[in-house]
């Protein structure tokens, strides 16, 4: 079974989604997420500075044998990116929730974050 | 699917089961990063039961069936293997393949899952005309079981084993009550053996493998680390380095070729592409721990399509990727696979992309 934590949000593409001071949010990708990839190989996130838009496209996780898109889940500027992730992504799989956070991010529309899943809708996702 | 006799042993380890060549095969166990690892450090077992065990057995069998293969397969000795490949006579590969010599009377041939089909039919309408051969195909029936890493030799001799290792010999092994063969042959780089085994027994021996392997630290491994390692020695994969398309020649496989050989299959097409070769494969690596993927399209530094990966993957002993690409001899490097906000940027290097000395 998957850990899922109950203080958290989540989207129905197996990211989380933590509130967290002055009005950003940190996110990274699921337990289910990591044990689905296998090994994480390569990490490719945004830079701080970037301007994100709810449900597009902002990286990739490959493993050896899969490749998966990373998509915003708010929109928002990323304040803070998880450079150490890049250079060694095995965070994502020891420690998703913790050591594998992938951005922070400073949420423009609050509105959004209504739209994120709660830990008890996710688990009907993450079956 | 099909399934290997040690599927439910996969399935109580906790394997990841995937199709593979119409095979429910177990891709990872405990992961492929930890396997890969285990194998080049350690030891590690692999189920390649969906392989096809096939031996010809007729008077001086080896000379008749010599047409069919690149390599020169007359003058073998007994007890030996040899890597070589059967070509179509446009030059393009049937299969790569592992063949064994018992006797003068008695040929075995390990043949890609995918391909065995294809090839036994294709032996079968060679030998057509033979009324003295008898073409036995074991697939099914024997589950092959490849033992790879440093202690491997050390693991099979706590296992019994009466054989003295010299790379590329093999022999029959009598174990509980049946006839075994076990060949000092692999596809991970690593020294080890590959062990063909009676179904009946598999389940017992897989048993004892893991059992005795435990001092050494072994692990069973899946394909996705057999991949991997395969990668790293630059080895060919048929359907990605070598296929109906692709030659030998283009591969970089001429050692696999008995040039003096008289006439084989394929012979006049393949000499023809040496003296003008349009394509070649090269290795390539790049500063990044982003993989290609087969097919992806490969660009040279103008931006023209020159090629595609035929393999690319993260290599877990050297911490980068890795690839080999069939791109047209006009190119030249550096090359790049384009992603889609991103180009990754390849140079050229020699295989084996791994050697002992190389390990990060």
């Amino acid at each position: 079974m998957s850990e899922i934590k109950s203080d958290l949000l989540y989207t129905k593409e197996h990211e989380w989604v933590r509130k967290a001071a002055g009005g950003t949010v940190v996110i990274g990708i699921t337990d289910f997420a990591q044990s689905s990839l296998g090994d994480v190989t390569f990490l490719d996130i945004p830079d701080a500075g970037k301007e994100l838009r709810a449900g597009e496209i902002f990286g990739t996780v490959e493993s050896v044998k899969s490749v998966s898109d990373l998509y915003a889940p708010v929109s928002g500027k990323v304040v803070k990116s998880n450079r150490a992730l890049v250079d060694d992504p095995a965070g994502i799989n020891q420690d998703p929730y913790g050591d594998g956070w992938m951005l922070e991010i400073q949420v423009s529309n609050s509105a959004e974050l209504e739209k994120l899943l709660s830990a008890g809708q996710y688990e009907s996702v993450a079956e | 699917m099909k399934q290997t006799c040690l599927h439910s042993q996969h399935v109580s380890l906790g394997a990841r089961i995937v199709d593979f060549a119409g095979y429910a095969m177990p891709v990872q166990y405990a992961g492929v990063m930890t396997e890969h690892q285990t194998v080049r450090e350690r030891v590690g077992v692999f189920d390649v039961s969906h392989m096809g065990w096939l031996s010809l057995r007729g008077p001086k069998i080896a000379e008749l069936i010599n047409p069919l293969f690149t390599k020169d397969v007359a003058p073998l000795k007994n007890g030996r293997a040899l890597y070589t490949l059967m070509c179509n006579k446009e030059g393009g590969t049937i299969d790569d393949l592992i063949l064994y010599k018992e006797s003068d009377e008695l040929i075995h041939m390990v043949l890609n899952a995918s391909n065995k089909d294809k090839d036994l039919e294709h032996i079968t309408r060679y030998l057509a005309a033979e009324t003295g051969v008898q073409i036995t195909p074991s697939f099914d029936k024997v589950a092959i079981l490849a033992i790879q890493g440093p202690r491997a030799l050390e693991l099979l001799k706590d296992l019994g084993c009466p054989l003295e290792y010299q790379f590329m010999n093999f022999g029959r092994w009598d174990v509980l009550g049946k006839s075994t063969y076990l060949a000092f042959t692999g596809y991970t780089g690593e020294v080890g053996a590959e062990w063909i085994i009676p179904v009946e027994i598999a389940g017992e021996l897989w048993a004892q493998i893991l059992k005795a392997g435990a001092k050494y630290g072994i692990a069973p491994c899946g394909l996705a680390a057999r991949d991997t390692l395969r990668t790293e020695m630059g080895y060919s994969l048929y359907g990605h380095e070598l296929t109906e398309d692709i030659s030998p020649v283009t591969a970089g496989l001429n050692w696999a070729i008995s040039w003096d050989k008289a006439d084989f299959v394929g012979k006049a097409a393949l000499l023809y592409e040496k003296t003008a070769p349009t394509r070649k494969l090269i290795s390539l690596k790049a500063d990044s721990k982003r993989a290609a993927r087969p097919g992806a399209k490969v660009h040279d530094s103008s931006g023209h399509e020159c090629g595609f990966i035929a393999s690319g993957t993260f290599s877990p002993s050297l911490g980068y990727s890795i690839a080999m690409a069939v791109v047209s001899t006009s190119s030249d490097g550096p090359y790049y696979v384009p992603f889609r906000e991103d180009k990754l940027l390849f140079e050229i290097t020699k295989r084996p992309f791994y050697t002992k000395a190389s390990k990060s």
